[in-house]
């Protein structure tokens, strides 16, 4: 199985993330990207952090999936990281290296220096946990998923039919446009043209046109065919009083996780606001005072 | 499209075929109105179906009249599991869940894939998802049934399933047929009629079995008709049967009333070709696994091809044979075991180092093409080889003069038919002149006169050459290959002379493959085995 071929197939499991209702799952992924953006405390967005990947590692997935996973999470981390600490603007700011001295010819002169701050890496680690939470768990949720299950949670959440149906369907074509891509490489290698070994850009650019070109045009004809077969099954004819043969239902466990997680994000979010009224200077009261300790230690 | 007239009674089973591009697939979509209502183009005229002007009328109510099944299951499936596929349709019409439950249950009841209806479509062998695909069109109901060459990716097993419940659903539902196929020989014997078009006109329209007591039109068309009607039209005798055991009786008959006393004559002997070249792939004990959750596909293979033989592969699909092929390409790396071609172990070398020793034709020519005109596609190996100037003119004059495509050398690729997209693929692995060349189901979708061409051509211009290619095509096989290799369930089960491989019923049903019907008819009458039409001619009347 190719990686792309792994990304997205589901796997089969009988864990508690599997039987999760795909609202549900649609719904945690929803207030998980509320929660990253209210959270800023390294601590709390640590903890998610972890929380998400416990419940991707009760998922009992493939030692492979959480190959890609751990490498895609640490790529992320890594990059969000590095790109923070060298790039971080504002003041005050403490320099923990120099790369590129000011001072330095040419270079130095031309860049301003180069700089690895301290203060860019905090600011970078917030940045990635908020990235590696939101990955981990759309990864979560599309390995623990079927498609068919996902597009009705789709359309659950008032998502048009016609764009849940092409968004699933690109996805289950996805594999297919990675082993052609494999195919037009070989060609071009059987015919003595070496497609990647190369650091002119002339030539990448050039590779990149003869790699595109077959694939989009196959890409079509087969976007062709489907259409053609969409539309022969009546898509879109009426795409109001269009039924549905499989419902999905809510389980008691669904219904616990979707009260709990409404329960916990609403918490979250208010004790935010409440904390940021007081820290503005908008409003206080005494006797939420443990409340705004809370919320500066943690969010 | 210009000037067609046609009628189609209810309960028809309609044959409709002609050459590459003539316009068969567009009269299909005609029919369910797809043409003018999803499609650009002018159209003057009028189609009626059940009374129901197409003009006129909405998609919705036209998907219920006619359903219309595509050549490629993959590229007509969107559901992962067989129920949601069915469902598809009858959900789009707004149906009661009630009702799409029945007609889920109903449709799949009909193609025979009741017991499969929570199965993953992926997983489903390609004669089973082209039964889902028909499943999924008689869910709407139509009271017509529009198929474009259903059959012609699946292997003859995988067709027969399919072709039996189209039979089934025109006999026992009455539902009515309209088959676009260039395999007539594969289908003939279910129609009543044919129609015959070329360059976007009707050229014949008759009961089949009156059209086919005239061979010459299907030959000037570049169509094959079945071995047994050929025969009949060689032999002079009138009122051809449609399959062999039909042929039989009637020959048993002629020859016995004619010629009491002709003794049975024997064809000439076919001895083995001999093997004595350079051995061009020395493979050992090959094991490859795709996932491991489905198996291995490859389980210690063990070949050797000698430089200028023509090989074909063969077996069901899902036997291996493609697999074998992509790694004499050094596309796949064995599992475990050794793979050598030209004397070089593929496991660590780039499909680079194979440049102009081993060429590569897919079934799909896209994949293939990406310059911006025939002649830089012809010239890109060339090139890159680094060959002189006059060389590469020279190169690319013979292939393409080869390939019958001089004239488009300033076309664009992207533009031209399948046919000429797939001559043009050809043409520029020629001009690489490789010692190995690989084809991968060259014969799919390409009619009788294109598949002669190429194989022709392939078989002179290539004759010091050795040749390796994937098909079903048994007749391709009889008349181009010096050697057979059978595949089944990642194993090669047999390996020699296709005369000797096709004289057995037991290799023959393993790898699910068809014998030939001159095969057939000579074995009926007794005869020595006879593989081709003039083989069993010259059996019968010397």
């Amino acid at each position: 199985m190719s990686i792309a071929q792994r990304m997205i197939r589901p796997t089969v499991n009988a864990t508690f993330i599997h039987q999760l209702d795909a609202r549900v799952k649609i719904f945690l992924l929803l207030a998980t990207s509320v929660l990253v953006i209210f959270l800023d405390n390294p601590k709390s967005l640590l903890l998610l952090f972890v929380f998400v990947s416990a419940a991707a590692l009760s998922a009992r997935l493939p030692a492979k999936n959480l190959k890609i996973l751990a490498v895609l999470v640490l790529l992320a981390v890594w990059g969000t990281m590095f790109s923070q600490a060298l790039f971080y603007s504002k003041l005050p700011r403490t320099v923990l290296f120099v790369i590129i001295h000011p001072k330095w010819p040419v270079i130095g002169e031309l860049t301003g220096g180069l700089f690895v701050y301290k203060q860019g890496f905090t600011y970078g680690a917030v940045q990635a946990l908020r990235f590696a939470s939101m990955l981990t768990l759309g990864l979560l949720l599309s390995w623990t998923t079927q498609p068919r299950d996902l597009l009705l949670g789709l359309i659950h959440f008032k998502v048009p039919y016609e764009v849940s149906f092409m968004t699933v369907t690109a996805v289950r074509f996805l594999p297919l446009v990675m082993n052609e891509v494999r195919t037009v490489l070989t060609v071009q290698r059987l015919r003595g043209y070496r497609p990647l070994k190369s650091s002119n850009w002339i030539k990448l650019i050039r590779t990149s046109l003869y790699t595109l070109k077959p694939i989009l045009a196959n890409c079509l004809r087969r976007a062709g065919t489907l259409a053609v077969s969409a539309e022969s099954r009546g898509f879109r004819v009426n795409p109001e009083e269009r039924t549905y043969w499989r419902g999905l239902e809510y389980s008691y466990m669904d219904r616990g996780v979707l009260w709990g997680g409404t329960v916990f994000l609403v918490g979250i979010v208010a004790v935010k606001v409440v904390y940021l009224l007081y820290f503005n200077g908008v409003y206080y009261t005494p006797f939420l005072r443990e409340l705004y300790g809370l919320a500066k230690n943690w969010l | 499209m210009q000037d067609i007239n046609l009628t189609v009674r209810p309960g028809e089973f309609i044959l409709l075929t002609g050459p590459t591009g003539c316009g068969k697939s567009t009269l299909l979509k005609l029919f369910n109105g797809l043409i003018p209502h999803q499609s650009g183009g002018k159209l003057t005229g009028q189609v009626i179906i059940n009374g129901i002007d197409t003009l006129k009328t909405d998609m919705r109510k036209l998907t219920q009249q006619v359903g219309l099944v595509f050549q490629n299951p993959d590229d007509q499936l969107f559901a992962t599991v067989v129920e949601d596929e069915v469902a598809f349709g009858p959900e789009n019409l707004g149906l009661p869940r009630e009702e799409i439950g029945r007609r889920i249950q109903e449709a799949l009841q009909r193609v025979k894939m009741v017991d499969l209806y929570q199965a993953g479509t992926n997983e489903l062998s390609g004669g089973q998802k082209q039964r889902v695909a028909i499943a999924s069109m008689m869910a709407m109901q139509p009271k017509v049934l529009a198929l474009d060459e259903p059959i012609s990716q699946l292997d003859p097993v995988g067709a027969d399933e399919v072709l039996n419940v189209i039979k089934e659903l025109n006999t026992s539902l009455g539902t009515t047929i309209i088959l676009v196929e260039h395999r007539i020989h594969e289908v003939a014997h279910l129609a009543d009629r044919i129609i015959i078009m070329n360059e976007g006109q009707v050229v014949m329209d008759q009961p089949i079995r009156q059209a086919l007591r005239d061979v010459a039109i299907f030959h000037r068309y570049g169509l094959r008709v079945p071995e047994v009607v050929q025969l009949f039209a060689d032999l002079k005798i009138p009122e051809p049967p449609l399959v062999a055991v039909e042929a039989v009786k009637k020959l048993k008959n002629v020859f016995t009333s004619n010629k009491p006393d002709q003794p049975v004559r024997t064809p000439p002997a076919k001895g083995e070709r001999k093997r004595v070249g350079e051995v061009v792939v020395k493979i050992k004990e090959l094991r490859y696994t795709y996932d491991p959750s489905r198996g291995e596909a490859l389980k210690g293979v063990d070949l050797k091809v000698q430089e200028g033989e023509r090989v074909a592969l063969m077996g069901n699909n899902g036997s291996g044979k493609s697999t074998l092929l992509l790694h004499l390409a050094a596309i796949l790396k064995p599992g475990s075991g050794a793979v050598e071609v030209l004397g070089e172990n593929i496991r660590t070398k780039d499909p680079c180092f194979l440049a102009g020793q081993v060429g590569i034709v897919f079934q799909n020519p896209d994949l293939m093409l990406f310059c911006d005109t025939v002649r830089d596609e012809v010239e890109f190996g060339p090139r890159n080889l680094k060959l002189s100037s006059q060389e590469i003119e020279l190169r690319r004059t013979k292939a393409l003069s080869a390939m019958t495509i001089t004239d488009l050398a300033e076309d664009s690729p992207m533009a031209l038919s399948k046919g000429q997209r797939l001559r043009t693929a050809v043409a520029s692995v020629l001009a690489m002149q490789p010692r190995l060349i690989l084809l991968d189901e060259p014969t799919t979708g390409q009619d009788k006169m294109h598949i002669d061409a190429m194989m022709d051509f392939l078989s002179k211009f290539h004759a010091r050459g050795t040749l390796v290619f994937c098909t079903h095509d048994v007749e391709t096989v009889i008349k181009y290959a010096t050697r057979v290799v059978v595949m089944n369930g990642g194993h090669i089960i047999a390996d020699g002379d296709p005369r000797a491989i096709f004289s057995s019923p037991e290799i023959l049903t393993r790898a699910a493959l068809k014998p030939p019907q001159s095969l057939l008819i000579s074995q009926g009458l007794g005869l020595t085995p006879a593989f081709t039409v003039d083989e069993l001619k010259e059996l019968l009347v010397g």
